[in-house]
């Protein structure tokens, strides 16, 4: 097991500087009792690693391991626990007639494959080896056993076909050259009876049909056996007998040419009323493209009359069937890196607590501090709003610590925290809302990137029918490099919005934390406020109002913990608060100065700086009042355990990704909320706004004002279906104010705007059982 | 199932119960995985000897670490109970939750030098068996903290006192290597197939039973044949780097002082030629075990071991010296003892192959297992052994061994 960690980071290794364990090869020579992924690893590591003085020796070693792993199946077995469950196999699986079934979940015959496949890989990177290792694999798919009525079994079905791709791709880096291979190739046919590995054969009969002067001359007898065989072959072969047909007939000249034709229409009969339906409609596919070929079958005359009616159809298909095969891309390193020796390279996502290398150049600019904005928008804004922020939250300290009774209520309420982000939308009431391309970055901010984008996913439309992505549909192997920009632009039919006025509208929710009929007429109220307590970035902020119901004025209004029993009206006593629990400096409840005198009618407002320590349940609290005390109870939000952490859409990708696993949680629910407003929409104005952009800034008010949260980036869908909202997706993300670990949130909605919409929440969070919580907590609130 | 939970954070016992479900139900392949990532927890698991031993950590930590603690304590715990397996634990559990009380503290490994916690804990016994059914005290944790814990040279004992001072080094190699037959049918006929890879693996285990301080320097006559060598703890670095010394202060017992490879030998005291020749429907098995590079000592304890391809329906196989079985899962073990001088060994026999099959396209790889006493196959030598403050004067003893290791002809 010891072994198997330090081959993993061998392997990491291996991969990127091959030449540190080039030297060592042999060390990685596989033995019979090594278990299967210690084998798989130690291949893999040596077929990265070869070189062109060691790929002798390690291709002969692979030769071994093939060899050797005809009867590897066995040696698996020597684990002898293994053996009893082995032999009860065998006794039961010859009644149930599934002897084979057994044998592909047998670890070895995989691992004969994988070397396979590891002697394509090594040819493709040492290309001047390929021959050797071309004569190694063709020796594979030589049976072993002729005379072996019921063909392969399972396990060496499995190689062959392995053999076949590697084969397949060797020949691919340089047809001309392996043109022997191929006649060999063909000439195996007969006896090359596994499906998969048959069509590929065929395959490169008709994709290689020109090459040199040999293969030309054995076409006909090919194809007439193909033809011959055609009714009692399996599903992918007919279908690649088929297309090798029709590609051979295209390139045909002279007199073979009315051979090609009559095998051809003899075929596409046959496939015409073939049991499968797919094969079916090849047929007919086939049989209205080169029905030049098919019907002219003795009047080539006529097709010289009228060249321009026959001219489409053909070049159609010789646009399918001859567009050259892109060459094939080296194999990406897709695999992701991890820092060797760490827990996350074992099992492949990022454990909490892994700590990857920094970015390069990005220790420089590290520390802004704790930035106070809760808004989206671009960089220059948002320093405009962290200033002003903060100069309000200064102020406001100000205000409290004069403690003045006589305060009227109308500046209590200006300064509340909200003025603060309603300041920093008055600055773009004039954009309203800001498009910007994905490929670009966030800043577009004129009207005109609306055009831009309408035009983008017109085109793109037109791209999706273009000829390339009907013959990547077509051929039977479709290239990669076809189909990923195809992808690729469906997604960039997704349009980036910033919404610019929501943070202006955003209202925190009120709760109770006394009655006027509990409290003798005083009611208090509270709100958790989004910004970062001055005190300690441990604590929350509440704020709590005061409203006196009554018609008696009240006096020494306090609020303290229910342990505190220093507390008294004195100001001494707030300076000298020792903190209350032990471990921490930090104190539960940061005492509030109190509020002397509270006139009939009068209601006033007071920060409170709690510390929760991360429990969701409520906190007791003690309310002085005229020298009575009242016990309350101060509920927790979770929502407001966070602190937002601004970051662009890339920074929140990568965060992402790094978040997988079990760290991912997601769960549904649905949204009503906007419909309300759609409805509004419809009766007031006639001008009317955006369906999408109505349910975004509803969902995002929902969110902002229920937990402290940043909005990284809202994703609607462009074009298509107006009425359909699927694919709408907004992202948030936060960090946890205890431990600063980062919480991303994404938004995805599914559904059509006139219904509730399907809401999936998904929470990406290192911390588990808060992120659960959280996302119980978005769930809950949302619909 | 003993648990034990060394943090103020509380792992619930619900992990294992997962684990074991997934043991359940994926079999042995779930054995073989080190690491594994559950819902909740990561995993790292060790077996030894039907035991499953158990870690887990919420957190990235080097797992290397996680795993290595978990051999010690299986290392330690078979030390201190003499073997291990499911009754023993059973029997000592005081000692066991006690061991791992002293080995990992907080979540943190700390003494897991058998030594010391030889001194902390005293090994089970008849006596103090007895005496803890008698009084009732069932503890046996010694109430002071051994100084050594304090110590600069931690894991040897202070204040050792043995009547007659002596130690002991022992070289005990294995040879690992490959043996390829040949493609060549011609080369596979005159020769006996191809060296792939022959190295050693070898171990300077020391038993030391010395008085007081003792400064030990152990030198070598070949010491540049030496490849990728660890050291114990005791080892001093700076004179093996200068002068490839090995000077330290040995702990009390037996210890591994070094271990080491030494790579590309050129050849194997012993040879085995397979000879498979198949034809409708049964296959000629015929091996031969000879002497080829006479190391001067007798080899003894060899053994060829095969296992038999899963399409053969019986197998008859004889022998002209040492006995044959065919075990239960197939394996073919041919245990031949000494090659005698007056012939060579070979075993011979028929393979009857399943209906429909002509010829074995499969071919066994042989595993050979042997073992020669008072020679080190990989020719390295002690040159001298030093000892500054002796007690007296120590015996000094030396031995060699060499076994086989992976030592494999494929056919």
């Amino acid at each position: 097991m010891l072994l198997m960690q330090v081959l993993c980071n061998i392997q990491v290794f291996a991969k990127v500087m091959p030449s540190l364990f080039a030297p060592h090869f042999e060390d990685f020579f596989i033995s019979s009792s090594d278990t299967y992924q210690i084998k798989a690893l130690k291949l893999e590591i040596l077929s990265s690693i070869a070189t062109d003085s060691s790929i002798s020796a390690i291709f002969q070693e692979f030769q071994f391991s093939d060899v050797c792993n005809d009867i590897c199946w066995i040696e698996f077995s020597v684990a002898s626990t293994l053996v009893t469950d082995l032999v009860q196999r065998i006794d039961i699986t010859p009644k149930d007639g599934k002897w084979q079934d057994d044998y592909v979940r047998d670890p070895d015959r995989t691992f004969a494959a994988d070397t396979v496949a590891a002697i394509g890989l090594c040819a493709r990177q040492l290309p001047n080896l390929a021959s050797t290792c071309l004569e190694g694999l063709l020796a594979l798919t030589t049976p072993k056993s002729l005379n072996r009525e019921s063909g392969y079994g399972e396990g060496e079905a499995i190689v062959l076909i392995q053999a076949m791709i590697s084969i397949n791709a060797i020949i691919k880096l340089d047809p001309p050259s392996h043109e022997k291979v191929i006649i060999h190739l063909v000439r195996r046919l007969e006896s090359i009876k596994v499906p998969a590995a048959r069509s590929l054969v065929i395959w490169m009969v008709g994709e290689y049909n020109s090459i040199g002067h040999i293969i030309p001359k054995m076409l006909p007898t090919t194809l007439k056996y193909l033809a011959w065989c055609f009714s009692s072959e399996a599903l992918e072969t007919k279908l690649q007998i088929l297309n090798a047909t029709v590609k051979v007939l295209l390139c045909a000249k002279g007199e073979d040419l009315s051979t090609f034709k009559s095998i051809l229409s003899y075929v596409l009969e046959l496939a015409r009323s073939d049991l499968n339906y797919d094969i079916r409609d090849r047929a007919r596919v086939f049989m209205k493209l080169l029905s030049c070929y098919i019907c002219s079958h003795g009047a080539e005359g006529e097709e010289k009359h009228q060249p321009n009616e026959k001219d489409l159809p053909r070049l159609l298909a010789e646009c399918i069937f001859r567009g050259q095969a892109k060459a094939m891309s080296p194999v990406p390193v897709s695999y992701r890196f991890y820092l060797p020796g760490s827990l996350s390279l074992i099992v492949l996502h990022a454990a909490p607590g892994y700590d990857p290398l920094p970015e390069p150049c990005s220790l420089t600019y590290n520390d802004n501090g704790p930035s106070l904005n809760t808004a989206e928008g671009d960089s220059s804004r948002d320093s405009y709003k962290v200033e002003d922020l903060d100069t309000i939250s200064r102020s406001m300290d100000e205000e409290s610590t004069c403690s003045d009774g006589s305060q009227d209520s109308a500046t209590g309420s200006s300064s509340s925290g909200m003025s603060g982000s309603a300041s920093g939308g008055e600055d773009n009431t004039g954009s309203f809302i800001n498009f910007s391309d994905v490929a670009k970055s966030n800043k577009n901010q004129n009207g005109g990137s609306d055009e831009n984008d309408a035009r983008f996913g017109v085109n793109n439309l037109g791209e999706l029918m273009s000829k390339s992505a009907l013959e990547s549909w077509l051929d039977e192997k479709p290239d990669s490099s076809h189909s990923s920009p195809e992808e690729s632009d469906v997604r960039r039919s997704l349009a980036r919005i910033s919404i610019g006025d929501i943070t202006g509208r955003v209202k925190p929710k009120t709760y109770t934390l006394l009655d006027p009929a509990n409290g003798n007429g005083l009611k208090v109220d509270y709100t958790f406020l989004s910004e970062i307590s001055s005190v300690s970035p441990l604590l929350i902020c509440v704020e709590v109002t005061f409203t006196n119901c009554s018609t008696e004025a009240i006096s020494e209004l306090n609020l303290s913990n229910v342990d505190d029993k220093s507390q008294d009206s004195s100001d001494g006593a707030l300076t000298t608060e020792s903190p209350l629990t032990s471990h921490s400096d930090v104190p539960t409840l940061v005492p509030m100065e109190e509020v002397t005198n509270l006139k009939s009618g009068q209601s006033t407002k007071r920060i409170l700086h709690v510390r929760f320590d991360h429990h969701l349940l409520p906190l007791k609290l003690v309310l002085w009042c005229n020298g009575k005390k009242h016990p309350l109870k101060l509920r927790p939000d979770i929502g407001y355990f966070v602190r937002p952490l601004p970051m662009d859409i890339a920074q929140f990708s990568y965060k992402e990704s790094q978040l997988r696993g079990m760290f991912e949680y997601t769960r549904r629910c649905t949204f009503i909320d906007y419909i309300r407003e759609l409805d509004n929409e419809k009766g007031e104005s006639s001008l009317t706004k955006d369906k999408f952009l109505i349910i975004c800034e509803s969902l995002g008010l929902k969110m902002l004002s229920n937990a402290n949260l940043f909005l990284v980036s809202v994703d609607m869908p462009v074009a298509a279906n107006l009425d359909d909202a699927s694919g709408l997706c907004m992202r948030f993300s936060c960090e946890i104010l205890s431990n600063s670990v980062p919480c991303l949130i994404t938004i995805t909605l599914q559904g059509k705007c006139s219904e509730p919409l399907d809401v999936s929440v998904k929470v990406n969070c290192e911390e588990t059982v808060f992120g659960l919580n959280f996302l119980n907590r978005v769930v809950n609130f949302l619909p | 199932m003993l648990e034990k939970q060394l943090t103020g954070h509380w792992v619930d016992r619900q992990i294992c119960a997962w684990f074991w479900e997934q043991s359940i139900a994926q079999g042995d392949s779930f054995k073989l995985l080190p690491v594994i990532a559950s819902p909740t927890h990561y995993l790292f698991q060790i077996v030894r000897e039907g035991i499953t031993f158990l870690s887990c950590t919420q957190v990235e930590m080097p797992p290397l670490m996680g795993i290595e603690f978990l051999y010690r304590v299986a290392d330690v715990l078979s030390d201190y109970l003499g073997g291990l397996n499911e009754d023993l634990i059973k029997d000592n559990f005081v000692i066991v939750y006690e061991l791992l009380d002293e080995m990992i503290d907080n979540g943190f490994p700390l003494t897991t030098e058998s030594n010391i916690l030889r001194e902390m804990i005293a090994p089970p016994n008849i006596v103090s068996k007895m005496l803890s059914v008698v009084t009732g005290n069932s503890s046996n944790m010694s109430n002071t903290l051994p100084v050594a814990t304090a110590s600069c040279v931690p894991w040897r004992t202070t204040d050792v006192k043995h009547a007659n001072n002596e130690v002991y080094v022992d070289l005990v190699e294995e040879m690992d290597s490959i043996v390829n037959r040949h493609l060549h049918l011609l080369e596979a006929l005159r020769r006996d197939g191809v060296l792939v890879k022959c190295e050693i693996y070898g171990e300077v285990q020391m038993n030391s039973h010395l008085s007081g301080l003792p400064d030990l320097t152990l030198s070598f006559a070949n010491p540049s044949i030496l490849n990728d060598v660890r050291f114990h703890p005791c080892v001093r670095f700076r004179p093996w780097e200068s002068h490839q010394i090995l000077s330290f202060v040995p702990p009390d017992g037996q210890f591994k002082l070094m271990s080491y490879r030494v790579k590309k030998l050129k050849n194997t005291p012993i040879y085995v030629k397979p000879q498979l020749s198949s034809d409708s429907g049964t296959c000629r098995v015929n091996v031969l075990v000879g002497l080829r590079n006479d190391p001067g000592k007798t080899i003894d304890s060899i053994t060829v071991q095969f296992q038999l391809p899963p399409c053969i329906l019986s197998a008859d196989l004889s022998s002209n010296h040492g006995t044959v079985n065919i075990l239960a899962n197939k394996t073919c073990c041919w245990s031949i003892g000494g090659i005698p001088k007056d012939k060579s060994p070979s075993l011979s026999g028929t393979l009857v192959l399943e209906s429909g099959l002509e010829r074995l396209h499969v071919s066994p790889t042989f595993q050979v297992g042997f073992r020669i006493m008072g020679v080190a196959l990989s020719g390295l030598q002690i040159d001298k052994l030093d000892l500054k403050n002796p007690p007296a004067r120590p015996y000094k003893g030396f031995r060699a061994l060499t076994r086989s290791g992976e030592y494999e002809v494929r056919s």
